[in-house]
């Protein structure tokens, strides 16, 4: 550029022009610069004007301008501190005047910098610095470097910290204050957090959500069964345990080379369902054996996951299948994802998070669903097309059938192989409460992961053959069926049976509400405000325990709990709670006796009833009575247990 | 993110007589010891311990024995009184000695029968090792010994302590044959038993050889205790195994749930021996399982299993004899339970009550005994360790060695020297041979190990991962490499009568004195490129500056040399660089390389095609001012060769997926050449204007789009790690432009201006939960503002200062 310069005859008549007010400075200043060159173009020539405007912009009215700009800036309130400094250097930067095109940029700039939106150049360095260094690690991977070898876990850890740190700067995580200030998203947060409460102090992914891959693929299972109490004592000692594995599996050739995006294998969660919310880990003590649990399961869930999902992608490669098809690569992510208890909710993923807060782990409940129902269809057309070549199962069809058969197979070996050791009788009828339940102590274990209460939904709510009749047949614990088509006053019909089941499923808020609104819980008992509270912050595992102590007849308590805490659920047996009855002659005995009698009277009558039942139950003569006569031996049982407990305790009613 | 400075180390026992033991892992890390002091500081420690003996203050002492030493092996000293004393100091492989009281000193003399004094007052005699340190022997009382030394009427009259006479006097004489079996021992000649053999003769010592035996029982001991407990975890697992994988197959077979029970106890048996077989051999072939958490938590399961088991039997329930095992474990359990509260004080009858009565107080007795058994597993395996190391049969040193050091060590190893080693000091644990090993195999058969403790990086190069990302950068190679000499091309070339100017002047030295011009930039000496030798250029390129038309032919296998024998000697410069208007040089890419960039062929070159130039004499050189000089430096006018942001630019459309390009509703015009050139220069020229058009305060040159020119301007940021700019593009959001913006920043997702981008979407949206009104500045701040900046412009006299200024 050419340097320009006015003569001196020319500066004499401009500062002339200035000094009479012919050219008014604070005019000049307020036009814009179409303006300004033109007034000047009257004295000094179109020529001139545009390089005396050019300068006076330059020189003079930027430094004026940014000099406003700053005094602006240290008066206005609203802005912290850091973000005002960030946003003065950001105005010494500015190169060009301000025009009024760019006024409004100009405040949003200075708005986003006063809620915090702005990204600082502290931000922005460390940013660059961290994609430098992931880049650089990625590119030090040696070509079919194994997955975990040192470089990919170094790659694998820098992405992860740089994932981290953008996921903190995005600001997505609402502060308490935020919290505070919107009662919807408080609620969901607090419902995800009592949900997290209830879910934790315990390793249960292995034994629910991941049970079905101990069918398919023990090896891998156990693995990561081990690998999860390792996690757990690293974070018991404040060592992060979740970093290593989302480096592994990050840096995994799956990741690197897209397939996992491809597949859509949820390895990159930021929560599991059944840990939605962090908040716990705040809770000084309590949040470490949060962190724990929730590592353990997230941490195992993501491991497992990706684990299945490279032997399946692999094995699919290997048959020919062609990964790169998106539609293949999907379908086997979604296999992945199914029998690592996430399965696939469609449409309804969009309100997640809020469905979340109503239903305890919707997307187990879909992998369960999908388990069953994806298995059979994928069996379906496996045989269907050995007979007509038309129909061809995709590749995750038949690993779906596969995956089940081997569920069914693996489930029948041991429930087989332990009735005839113990010799304790496996329920074998899908109608029934107990169906295909271990039996130990007096508590049924869930060693399916809750696809069993699936198949018997599924079986109770179709018409089923008993006896020779057609009916909706429901079988009780105590062996005698019951049509549900023809309920008596009080009894269960169809649809109790169906809401049942999903009211099982509700979250612990959400089931609060239930209990509330139905004005009992599910042991009968009334709820109060303490008892709501109660059931909203204990944990599932100490839940059991307690009601295990309660019981007068629970057995193998350590055992059954060690059962509980890896994910078997556990039946709770019946009992009838007097306390809860509104029968006259109860409270007539209550005040007989008074209220440590009265409920030890209970206990004892449980207690006996329970023994009672069982040993009748398992007789042969029961078991040739029928459905009515069941019935009456076992009302007859509870009917003479207490007279005898009334007699005991010299009540007369 | 910590780098694996362990992979740079030499690797662990090479030596396959060693078996593999990984005896690093035993040592726990505190009782590595500290680097060894140096020569000078033993021999002022030593002196300082033999001044104590004389009787001196400790300060005197201190006082006397820091005295700067000279360089000679025979130390002088003299003391106050006018006694002096002198010392052979040996420095070569001696161990280091623990230190005893003068208190210790007597009573072990006492012991001995031998006198530590001589009249006046002089140490006569010392203690020694009777198996030596250096050989594996202890401080064990059992190994020390009075020794007097053989002193003459001399070291009498001058008071020389025993300690600083000439080593043949020492120890009755014999310590030079000592270390002389020492060194032997350590240079690796002898085995260790060979060594104490050796000594015993020198001692005449019956006993020496039990108590090395005695050393290598007790080793055997904790190893077999190793193996065993290892071996019993895993009998365990195979009880269970064999319990259920029996008893099923037995009633599959027969249908008889009693046979399918005794059927499942009897293989329980089988396996669980079997197990344990497994184990213990597993244990023995790779005792790095010793510190794994599997074998810990096997060694707990076990121990355990078996506190329950006899917790069981306590409470009247056998295992062997129950109905239920299940039962007698959880009697077993409860048990237990009680003995863990009887850890705290509970009387056992209360405990039992307690943990009968009420499970959950049963269960925190449980939690209590269990921990205490786990850490009592994880203690065991501290003591293990640490009898080892107290035993003296392992040793680990901290040693320092610079880089070229470590070199050293990766060379007479035979191993291939890292090419990112870091320079710097490098603190390594040396971990000496195994203890087995050392016993019976010469040192020289047995590798040392080195494990990573400290790097300290070299204050100029930087850190590790400073050097490292430097070094990998280097090693990628992503950037072209270009033959150093242009080549004249006869047939191709126009053969110009007259060079021009524009084409030379490249080629020209700078000028000595430049001519001084406000506006051109200098050109800056172009700094020939050398190839690699492992990469060999194999593509021809030729570009014809001025229509910008560009050829690739591939040079014919084995035909490279005949082609570079046609580079023109006479012409010194870069290729690239423009000749006559065309621009040639060799490529270090392969063809396939150069394919997959999208560049097309024009088959194979031939050597009859590209007739070498004749050779002529250097071409005149014609000065010419700078201000002629072409402006950019790189490549010239014409834009012959696509700069760097074009060609990423153009890397990024080609790393897009379809799906991707589906969000680019104008991928087909952005992703053309021309479009790509032209925003390139556009953004290269001046970004400023670029991101004005992207706000819409100006228009866009005719024919670029507003997408090219953000995508260029995010490609910009990228290459020239623009701070600025990337946060200038997180900026405009409210504008149209800004909006479309939105669309982009889902594509190249390891930009990190896009990164940034994104970051800035996604803080607006939290922070204003969709209320975009959140981020609008209300209009009392506007118009503040506007006053501000208002107050803030130029008085008149500034007007007439600027006029001033402007004045020719």
């Amino acid at each position: 550029m050419v340097k320009f310069c006015l003569t001196k005859e020319k500066t004499e008549e401009f500062k002339k022009l200035i000094k009479n007010g012919t050219l008014d400075p604070f005019k000049l200043n307020a036009m814009t610069s179409a303006q300004r060159r033109a007034a000047f173009a009257k004295y000094f020539g179109d020529f001139n004007a545009k390089h005396i405007n050019a300068l006076f912009e330059s020189k003079l009215l930027l430094k004026h301008q940014k000099k406003g700009m700053i005094n602006w800036v240290k008066q206005v309130g609203g802005i912290s501190e850091p973000a005002k400094r960030d946003f003065l250097s950001r105005i010494q930067r500015i190169e060009s005047i301000l025009i009024p095109e760019a006024e409004a940029q100009f405040l949003e700039d200075f708005a986003a910098h006063r809620f915090g939106g702005a990204i600082t150049q502290a931000e922005a360095k460390k940013v660059f610095e961290m994609a430098e260094l992931t880049r650089v690690k990625k590119a030090a991977i040696p070509k079919d470097s194994p997955d975990g070898s040192p470089e990919k876990i170094e790659y694998g850890t820098a992405y992860v910290l740089f994932k981290d740190y953008v996921g903190e700067l995005k600001l997505e995580k609402p502060t308490l204050k935020e919290l505070l200030r919107d009662p919807k998203k408080l609620a969901i947060e607090l419902a995800g957090s009592i949900k997290g409460m209830v879910a934790t102090l315990d390793n249960s992914f292995f034994g629910r959500q991941g049970i079905k891959i101990f069918y398919n693929e023990p090896q891998m299972w156990a693995n990561g069964l081990i690998r999860s109490f390792s996690d757990i004592g690293k974070e018991l000692r404040g060592i992060d345990a979740k970093t290593p594995i989302e480096a592994d599996v990050y840096s995994r050739t799956r990741a690197l080379d897209g397939t996992y995006n491809r597949m859509g294998l949820d390895v990159g969660l930021d929560f599991e369902e059944a840990f939605p919310s962090a908040l716990p880990e705040l809770i000084p003590a309590f949040g470490r054996l949060f962190k724990a649990s929730e590592t353990a399961f997230s941490g195992g869930a993501m491991r497992l996951r990706a684990d299945y999902g490279d032997k399946m992608i692999n094995l699919a490669e290997e048959q020919g299948v062609n990964i790169l098809d998106k539609l293949e690569a999907e379908s086997i992510g979604n296999l992945a994802n199914v029998m690592t208890g996430r399965g696939s909710i469609g449409k309804l993923g969009a309100i997640g998070k809020e469905l979340n807060v109503i239903l305890f782990s919707v997307r187990f409940l879909a992998s369960n669903f999908s388990t069953l129902f994806k298995g059979i269809w994928g069996a379906g057309k496996v045989v269907v097309g050995k007979v007509n070549p038309r129909v061809d199962p995709k590749f995750a069809e038949k690993q779906a059938a596969k995956a089940l058969l081997k569920m069914v197979a693996g489930m029948t070996a041991i429930l087989v192989a332990y009735e005839q050791i113990t010799g304790r009788e496996i329920e074998k009828d899908p109608r029934a409460t107990n169906f295909a339940r271990i039996p130990f102590g007096n508590r049924y274990f869930d060693i399916s992961g809750g696809v069993t209460s699936v198949i018997s939904l599924a079986v109770r709510l179709m018409p089923t053959l008993h006896n020779g009749e057609w009916g909706w047949w429901y079988k009780s614990p105590n062996g005698d069926f019951k049509n549900l088509f023809k309920p008596g006053f009080g009894q269960r019909s169809v649809l109790d049976v169906f809401e049942d089941y999903w009211e099982g499923k509700l979250s612990p808020v959400a089931g609060a509400l239930r209990d509330i609104w139905s004005g009992q819980h599910f042991d009968g008992s009334r709820p109060s405000p303490k008892s709501i509270a109660k059931r909203l912050i204990t944990p599932i595992s100490v839940q059991e325990l307690t009601d295990m102590l309660k019981d007068p007849n629970s057995e193998y308590i350590l055992i059954s709990m060690l059962l509980e805490g890896l994910g078997f659920s556990m039946s709770t047996p019946f009992s009838t709670n007097w306390a809860n009855s509104d029968s006259k002659e109860f409270k007539a005995f209550r005040e007989q006796v008074g209220l440590e009698k009265f409920t030890e009277a209970n206990i004892e009558y449980n207690m006996i009833v329970s023994d009672k039942t069982n040993a009748v139950t398992n007789t042969q003569a029961y078991k040739d009575k029928s459905d009515e006569n069941k019935r009456k031996a076992i009302n007859t049982i509870r009917k003479d247990t207490k007279k005898f407990i009334f007699d005991k305790f010299n009540f007369t009613p | 993110m910590p780098i694996d400075f362990n992979k740079f180390l030499p690797d662990t026992d090479t030596s396959s007589s060693s078996g593999g033991i990984d005896f690093d892992k035993f040592i726990p890390e505190e009782r590595k010891t500290p680097t060894p002091p140096s020569s000078e500081a033993k021999f002022q420690e030593s002196n300082f311990q033999s001044l104590l003996s004389l009787g001196l203050s400790e300060e005197d002492a201190r006082k006397a024995a820091n005295q700067p030493v000279g360089i000679s092996p025979i130390k002088t000293r003299n003391i106050e009184g006018g006694g002096q004393f002198k010392s052979d100091f040996f420095e070569g492989f001696q161990t280091e000695r623990s230190g005893f009281s003068t208190e210790e000193l007597d009573l072990f003399a006492q012991r001995d029968e031998v006198k530590r004094r001589d009249i006046l007052g002089t140490t006569i005699s010392e203690l020694d090792h009777i198996i030596p340190l250096g050989l594996g022997g202890t401080n064990d009382a059992s190994n020390l010994k009075t020794e007097k030394a053989k002193r003459s009427v001399l070291d009498f009259i001058r008071r020389t302590p025993t300690q600083y006479l000439p080593q043949d006097k020492r120890q009755a004489g014999n310590l030079v044959a000592e270390l002389a079996i020492i060194k032997l021992f350590q240079d690796g000649d002898i085995t260790q038993l060979e060594g104490v053999k050796m000594i015993k003769e020198l001692k005449q010592d019956p006993d020496i050889l039990d108590k090395l035996e005695d050393i290598a029982k007790k080793v055997d001991n904790v190893y077999n205790m190793y193996t065993g407990i290892v071996g019993k975890g895993v009998n365990l697992l195979g009880q269970g195994v064999g319990y259920i994988v029996g008893g099923s197959a037995e009633w599959l077979r027969s249908s008889d749930k009693e046979k399918a029970r005794k059927q499942a106890e009897l293989t329980s048996k089988l396996t669980g021996e079997f197990g344990q077989e497994v184990g213990k051999n597993a244990a023995e072939l790779a005792p790095v399982a010793f510190v794994a958490p599997l074998a810990i938590d096997a060694a707990i399961i076990y121990a355990i299993g078996q506190d329950v088991r006899k917790a069981a039997a306590d409470a009247g329930v056998e295992y062997e004899t129950s109905q239920s095992g299940l039962r007698a474990t959880e009697a077993g359990i409860r048990g237990l339970a009680a003995k863990g509260l009887e850890k705290f004080g509970v009387s056992p009858e209360v405990s039992q009550d307690l943990v009968q009565k009420n499970p959950l107080i049963a269960s925190g007795g449980l939690f209590i005994e269990t921990l205490l058994t786990a850490w009592a597993s994880r203690g065991m395996t501290t003591r293990m360790r640490n009898q080892l190391v107290n035993k003296g049969l392992l040793k680990g040193e901290q040693v320092v060695m610079t880089t070229q050091q470590l070199k050293d060590v990766l060379k007479s190893q035979g191993k291939d020297i890292p090419a990112d080693l870091p320079q710097g000091t490098w603190r390594l644990t040396q971990v000496s041979p195994s203890a087995k090993g050392k016993l019976v195999v010469p040192l020289k058969q047995i590798g040392v190990k080195y494990k990573f403790a400290e790097f300290r990086p070299d204050p100029l190069l930087g850190t590790a991962e400073v050097q490292l990302t430097k070094t990998n950068a280097l090693l990628a190679g992503d950037t072209a490499i270009q033959t150093a000499k242009p080549i004249n091309f006869g047939k191709f070339t126009p053969t110009p009568t007259i060079v021009p100017t524009a084409v030379v002047a490249p080629f020209v030295k700078p000028p000595v004195t430049p001519i001084k011009t406000s506006t051109v930039k200098p050109v800056e000496p172009v700094k020939p490129v050398e190839i690699p030798r492992a990469i060999e250029p194999s593509v021809v390129q030729r570009v014809n500056t001025e229509t910008g038309e560009k050829t690739f032919q591939v040079i014919p296998e084995g035909q490279l040399e005949t082609f570079k024998k046609l580079i023109d000697d006479s012409v010194k410069g870069i290729a690239g660089k423009n000749i006559a208007g065309i621009q040639t040089h060799l490529t270090a890419k392969t063809p396939e390389a150069m394919q997959q960039a999208g560049f097309e062929f024009k088959g194979v070159a031939q050597e009859l095609e590209i007739q070498a130039q004749e050779k002529k004499a250097a071409p005149k050189v014609i000065k010419v001012p700078r201000s002629q000089l072409p402006v950019e430096p790189q490549f010239g006018k014409g834009e012959a060769k696509p700069s760097k942001l074009a060609s990423r630019l153009k890397a990024s459309y080609k790393k897009l997926s379809d799906a991707e390009k589906e969000l680019l509703p104008e991928f087909r015009s952005i992703s053309r050449e021309s479009q790509i050139r032209q925003a390139s220069k556009f953004v290269e020229k001046d970004i400023d204007r670029a991101l004005r058009v992207l706000k819409g305060q100006e228009e866009a040159p005719k024919g670029l789009l507003h997408t090219s020119i953000a995508r260029a301007l995010f490609e910009q940021a990228k290459l020239k790690k623009d701070l600025n700019l990337a946060i200038d593009l997180t900026t405009f959001r409210a504008t149209r432009q800004g909006q479309e913006l939105q669309m982009l920043v889902g594509l190249n997702k390891d930009n990190p201006a896009v990164i940034l981008n994104r970051i800035t979407q996604a803080r607006v949206k939290a922070l204003t939960k969709g209320d975009k009104g959140k981020l609008k500045v209300s209009n009392t701040d506007r118009a503040s503002l506007k006053k501000s900046i208002k107050e803030a412009q130029p008085k008149k006299d500034e007007w007439l200062d600027f006029i001033k200024e402007i004045e020719c």
